[in-house]
């Protein structure tokens, strides 16, 4: 396998084990250096790019280390389940605003609306913060370059968008439905 | 059984400690120990094997790292042994030197002394 794609199997294998950014950048650097100097095979010298991965997880110390993926489940299935309650509140309370109609049981329009994107916006903000985003940088420790560079403007513009145009599909739909 | 290839438990219940003393020795960077384990007959390590014993080491205190510019190339990670470090290997090489007389007295009983 070539070092390039090497390296990025490798970058996603320890990404999907929550290895701390710094430590990721140690390992990828160290094994560009030492396959630099060898001029070896990447996955001859190392092993492929996921057992690596699960032997960069066993040198961390027990305390640090979770079990990945329980700790991968433990977390994204709340997040998941408050995210999408957050955005039925939302869709529906738009929906209703827009359609004068009853939307959920025992809720005005606008409460449903204002606690859906409360809940749901709480959620992005939460998973977005400038602390998380550090400390998932990968920064070459040899050069400072980032390893796993921003998600393009493009891409985030169209994470945001999507949702938002359903939902205003939503309100069009419930302003038709008077 | 072919001697450039020993048996991993054996490597791995050395290594730490073959790694330590090449380090206390002068710092340098992995390629080279590898190369010097080689050279001393231990066989090949490889980086998959290597990079991992040097992160325990670091992370237990013994041995520190530091990325240094290469000659052209990308940047080497040089390994240098700790005061720790020094104290561990001194204990760790006369305990060594006891236990595997203490098993070659097992495996030789004809050559040990009454």
């Amino acid at each position: 396998m070539r070092t390039d794609a090497y390296r990025d199997e490798l970058l996603l294998a320890l990404r999907l084990r929550d290895v701390p950014g710094p430590r990721i950048a140690e390992v990828l650097a160290e094994v560009d250096s030492h396959i630099a100097e060898s001029g070896e095979d990447p996955t001859g010298a190392f092993g492929p790019p996921r057992e690596y991965a699960n032997e960069v997880v066993d040198t961390i110390r027990g305390d640090e280390r979770s079990d990945w993926r329980i700790g991968a489940v433990l977390r994204s299935v709340p997040i998941a389940l408050v995210a999408g309650l957050g955005g039925y509140l939302l869709a529906s309370g738009l929906w209703g605003l827009a359609s004068g109609r009853p939307v959920v049981p025992g809720m005005p329009a606008l409460i449903a609306a204002l606690a859906g994107g409360a809940l749901f916006g709480g959620i992005l903000l939460w998973q977005m913060t400038p602390a998380r985003r550090r400390e998932q940088r990968v920064l070459d420790p040899r050069t400072g370059l980032d390893l796993a560079p921003e998600v393009p403007t493009w891409a985030r513009v169209s994470v945001v968008a999507f949702p938002v145009t359903l939902l205003l599909i939503g309100v069009v739909l419930g302003l038709l439905a008077r | 059984m072919d001697v450039e290839r020993w048996p991993g438990e054996w490597m791995r219940g050395v290594l730490p400690l073959c790694l330590l003393a090449v380090v206390a020795e002068n710092e340098t960077y992995g390629y080279e120990l590898a190369r010097r384990l080689h050279a001393a007959g231990l066989g090949t390590v490889k980086g998959g094997t290597l990079y991992p014993a040097l992160t325990r080491l670091e992370d237990d205190g013994v041995v520190r790292s530091s990325w240094r510019e290469g000659d052209g190339g990308p940047g080497r990670k040089f390994f240098s042994i700790t005061p720790d470090g020094l104290a561990f290997l001194a204990e760790r090489k006369v305990g060594w030197t006891t236990f595997t007389e203490r098993a070659g007295s097992l495996l030789h009983p004809e050559r040990a002394s009454s």
